[in-house]
């Protein structure tokens, strides 16, 4: 079965944001932030386009099936 | 299959409470009583399937941000409700229609019962996990924080409804055969497990929330 994967931690740290930042930027709270890192938890469409849109990045350059 | 399923087995579900409650009632032989209770569980179950219907028919339209705990609340509310408020004030009173909810045998029976119920239930709620997020009233009419929470909340409430769904048909069934088989029921009464196991189930709810903070 496929995972999805994703990098948040690593760009995060590029931001140079703790994951309680990055949180309130999202709007959600840092159990969240935390469990999207460790991969427990896939966001839904609406979550993972707003972390982009955060990141400056492409959905796909942060979630990737693996 | 579920959009099917669900709304049948709520159904089963309402039925099996409302036979529940006029058996516990017919049980009393006070018949303006049974009457007037009876009206009662048709309402409750009107009220209840009302709670459930959009949320197993797979219509439901919860949003993150929204309370999931339409099910739960609603079900364990009335429930609690009715069964604390006649089992605690007026169960000892052996004059009232009421005192067969009690297993006459041994007064301890029920008093330990209780207290290991609600011991557990206060031990799975004093969790520091779950009392630093919510406090006892936010636990009935919380509304999640993000969609993380609410896919949490939302499944431990679809959980904890199966769960007492569950028991409610095996014990509606349970009863039913005692009756065809002529016999009466043993000292636990009807009321009393219902009590016991609604407890149980806001327990096992509760413990389900932990992955909030894990």
């Amino acid at each position: 079965m496929e995972k999805t994967a994703n990098r948040l931690r690593e760009l995060r740290k590029v931001r140079g944001q703790t994951q309680e930042e990055m949180a309130k930027d999202l709007g959600v709270t840092r159990q969240t932030v935390i469990s999207i890192e460790k991969g427990e938890y896939i966001p839904s469409t609406t979550l993972a386009l707003k972390i982009a849109r955060l990141l400056k990045k492409p959905v796909e350059d942060i979630f990737w099936l693996e | 299959m579920k959009k099917t399923l669900y709304p049948v087995l709520s159904v089963i579900t309402i039925l099996a409470f409302g036979f529940l409650v006029m058996y516990m009632l017919y049980g009393s032989g006070e018949t303006p009583i049974f009457i007037i209770m009876a009206i009662f569980a048709i309402i409750l179950g009107a009220a209840i399937l009302a709670l459930v219907w959009p949320r197993f028919s797979g219509t439901s339209t919860v949003t993150p941000g929204q309370s999931p705990f339409l099910v739960s609340r609603g079900v364990y509310f009335l429930m609690v409700i009715v069964l604390l408020v006649s089992f605690l004030l007026e169960g000892f009173n052996s004059s009232s229609p009421w005192s067969f909810l009690y297993p006459s045998e041994n007064p301890f029976v029920p008093i330990l019962s209780i207290a290991i119920i609600v011991g557990l239930y206060l031990v799975l709620y004093l969790r520091k996990s779950v009392r630093e997020k919510y406090s006892f009233v936010e636990l009935w009419t919380m509304k999640a924080n993000d969609e993380r929470e609410q896919h949490i909340i939302d499944d431990a409430a679809r959980k904890t409804y199966g769960f007492m769904r569950m028991l409610v048909v095996i014990m509606g069934l349970g009863f039913f055969a005692f009756q065809l088989l002529g016999m009466s029921f043993p000292a636990f009464s009807v009321g009393y497990i219902l009590f016991l196991f609604i407890f149980v189930a806001h327990a096992y709810f509760m413990f389900l929330l932990r992955k909030i903070t894990d």
